[in-house]
């Protein structure tokens, strides 16, 4: 306890711990303990039923641990050419779109937050306006299909290339950066481009993971863009594979149902295949962001921008 | 004025790297932000794809005549404008209260573990927090079926009836954002100068007067601010999560205009009278927007622009 205190900030621990602190704390731990029971338990739930043997699953007697443990499922998702393939899918659109975003917003905050030069305030007002007035679904639509991107990634890596949020995000952070650095840098004669990328960009890592991680769970997660954008079956990212067989529950297109039928049958069958694909599904976005958390409260401090 | 003229023009030269810089920005924003407003003209006509803006005839303001007079239109507006105030009064403080116990929170240890725990759910996609939802609910396997069961009461289909579909989505709201959205709160409150607590202990003041004098206006910008933009995104936002718990029975409670827009313009391809119903959403929101920052200018000085 003392070397957990001693981790705090230094006014907590000039603080002596009198009673009333002590059942202060010893409140609010159990709150949150109620708070994550809460939190787990639906996922912890659709994870043992996964893993689960047919019987305990059709009399709905499965908790938060798996009864009968059978990896069958499993199995049968992850040799499904189908599924496999639209988990490649969504892999290549939220690794390039990251990228890409990154680098995009980065040229777009930089200018915001870190340079002087006439016609900031109207460059600012229109990146960020289109955060408070978008032209919506259709006119978007007809514009992607102009520049004939339906059935392309580049349909949905294009779209959210640049979010205005982000850049108002990102520009808030650089604009927390000592202004010093940027001016000493700029008397030895350095191009903004070179500020940009070789003093910038360093700085921004904690701003730019968080926002990294965003433009990742947003392309991973998206399910809206993929409906409007791709058709075409081949092409289908994971969630509308999701959605077909989980929310449909359409597992002949996939043909999962005859993968399985030795080992389980009937209504268990698509609840156990169902929370098997659900939970592949999850599972890389939940292995990404514990290694980008420690970034998010120092990366994002939301303040006013002004141009 | 011809010499402020000239120091305009060398300030231009001199900053001409950075135009440069933002050349590539500008033309993105133009190709995808900006054009598609050039398209939003469809709504005053009764566009075919096929015959392009020369052969489509040009009707005025008849979509949007149509659209208020249709007769579900009402029924969106109401379920907007109900589904947001739910969410307002419950979704909205919910991770405010939740950073500020946070904050209270004094073993560091617990607080990680917490943050992690409650951060968790907003990166599952919405179609598997649908599912989620879905299978939770479920009167035979789920796991409200069975608490049902345990109170000896008859289990229902919640989804299968319209009268909880707003509970269902402020409640699962709550579920999945709560944590991550208590993230700008709790970076205000790091933000917060030390000295203050110190200086309030010396002068005797307690935990509660600290928390109500110093914690809680530490934090009001932001809360302001984040109320601003929720305001802005509040007729807009959530077309995934309505449209996949959309099923016939409940319809008459969770049509809004964007899920009518989609499958009036993407399905039935009537895309002049989508297009005009997205821009009257569009619309609403702008004005939601600039009452709300003008109301928080006045009273508070703080404004998003």
């Amino acid at each position: 306890m003392a070397k957990t205190l001693a981790k705090n900030k230094e006014i907590k621990t000039k603080e002596k711990w009198r009673t009333n602190d002590i059942i202060v704390e010893a409140v609010l731990i159990f709150v949150f303990i109620v708070i994550c029971i809460i939190i787990l338990y639906p996922i912890l739930n659709v994870l043992a039923v996964s893993l689960s043997g047919d019987g305990y699953v059709l009399r709905g007697a499965v908790t938060f641990y798996p009864k009968d443990f059978t990896l069958a499922a499993y199995k049968a998702v992850l040799s499904n050419k189908q599924i496999l393939k639209s988990f490649g899918n969504s892999i290549y659109i939220a690794g390039v779109g990251c990228a890409l975003s990154l680098l995009a917003t980065l040229f777009a905050a930089y200018p915001i937050a870190c340079c002087d030069f006439p016609g900031k305030k109207l460059y600012t007002i229109f990146v960020l306006l289109p955060m408070w007035f978008s032209a919506g679904t259709i006119p978007s639509y007809l514009c992607i299909s102009k520049l004939g991107l339906v059935n392309s990634y580049w349909s949905l890596i294009l779209n959210s290339l640049i979010v205005p949020y982000n850049v108002l995000i990102l520009a808030s952070f650089l604009k927390g950066l000592p202004k010093e650095i940027l001016e000493s840098a700029r008397i030895d004669g350095a191009g903004e481009l070179k500020i940009m990328f070789r003093i910038v960009l360093p700085l921004a890592k904690a701003s730019l993971a968080t926002i990294g991680l965003w433009v990742i769970a947003a392309h991973w997660n998206a399910y809206m863009e993929p409906l409007m954008y791709i058709s075409d079956f081949n092409k289908f990212t994971l969630q509308q594979v999701l959605q077909d067989i989980v929310l449909n529950a359409d597992a002949v297109k996939y043909e999962l149902g005859s993968a399985t039928s030795n080992t389980v049958t009937g209504a268990a069958l698509a609840d156990q295949l169902k929370n098997a694909v659900l939970i592949v599904s999850m599972i890389p976005m939940l292995i990404i962001y514990p290694f980008i958390q420690k970034y998010f409260v120092k990366g994002v401090t939301l303040g006013a921008v002004k141009g | 004025m011809k010499g402020k003229l000239a120091k305009l023009g060398h300030d231009m030269w001199k900053s001409r790297t950075v135009y440069l810089l933002i050349l590539p920005v500008v033309i993105y924003m133009l190709l995808f932000k900006y054009w598609p407003m050039y398209w939003l003209k469809i709504s005053l006509y009764d566009f075919k794809i096929y015959k392009g803006f020369e052969g489509s005839e040009f009707v005025g303001l008849a979509n949007f005549i149509k659209l208020f007079k249709a007769k579900d239109f009402w029924l969106m507006i109401r379920n907007v404008v109900m589904l947001n105030f739910w969410s307002l009064l419950f979704c909205f403080p919910a991770p405010i209260i939740l950073a500020i116990m946070l904050n209270e929170l004094r073993s560091t240890k617990v607080k990680k573990t917490v943050q992690t725990i409650t951060f968790l759910p907003h990166f599952i996609s919405m179609v598997a927090f649908v599912a989620l939802v879905t299978a939770f609910l479920s009167p035979s396997t789920g796991t409200m079926g069975a608490i049902m069961k345990f109170f000896g009461k008859d289990s229902i289909y919640f989804l299968g009836d319209g009268k909880y579909f707003r509970a269902i989505c402020v409640i699962s709201g709550i579920w999945q954002q709560t944590g991550f959205s208590a993230i700008v709160y709790l970076s205000a409150l790091t933000a917060i100068d030390t000295n203050l607590y110190e200086a309030a202990m010396v002068d005797g003041a307690n935990r509660w007067q600290r928390l109500i004098h110093i914690t809680l206006p530490g934090i009001a910008t932001t809360v302001i601010i984040m109320l601003i933009l929720k305001i802005g995104t509040m007729v807009s936002v959530d077309f995934e999560k309505i449209y996949l718990l959309q099923n016939t029975a409940n319809l008459s409670v969770s049509e809004v205009l964007q899920t009518w827009v989609y499958k009036r313009g993407l399905i039935k391809y009537d895309y002049s009278l989508a297009t005009a119903a997205g821009l009257f959403n569009s619309i609403i929101a702008m004005v939601l927007v600039a009452i709300s920052n003008h109301l928080s200018n006045k009273y508070s000085e703080t404004s998003v622009w």
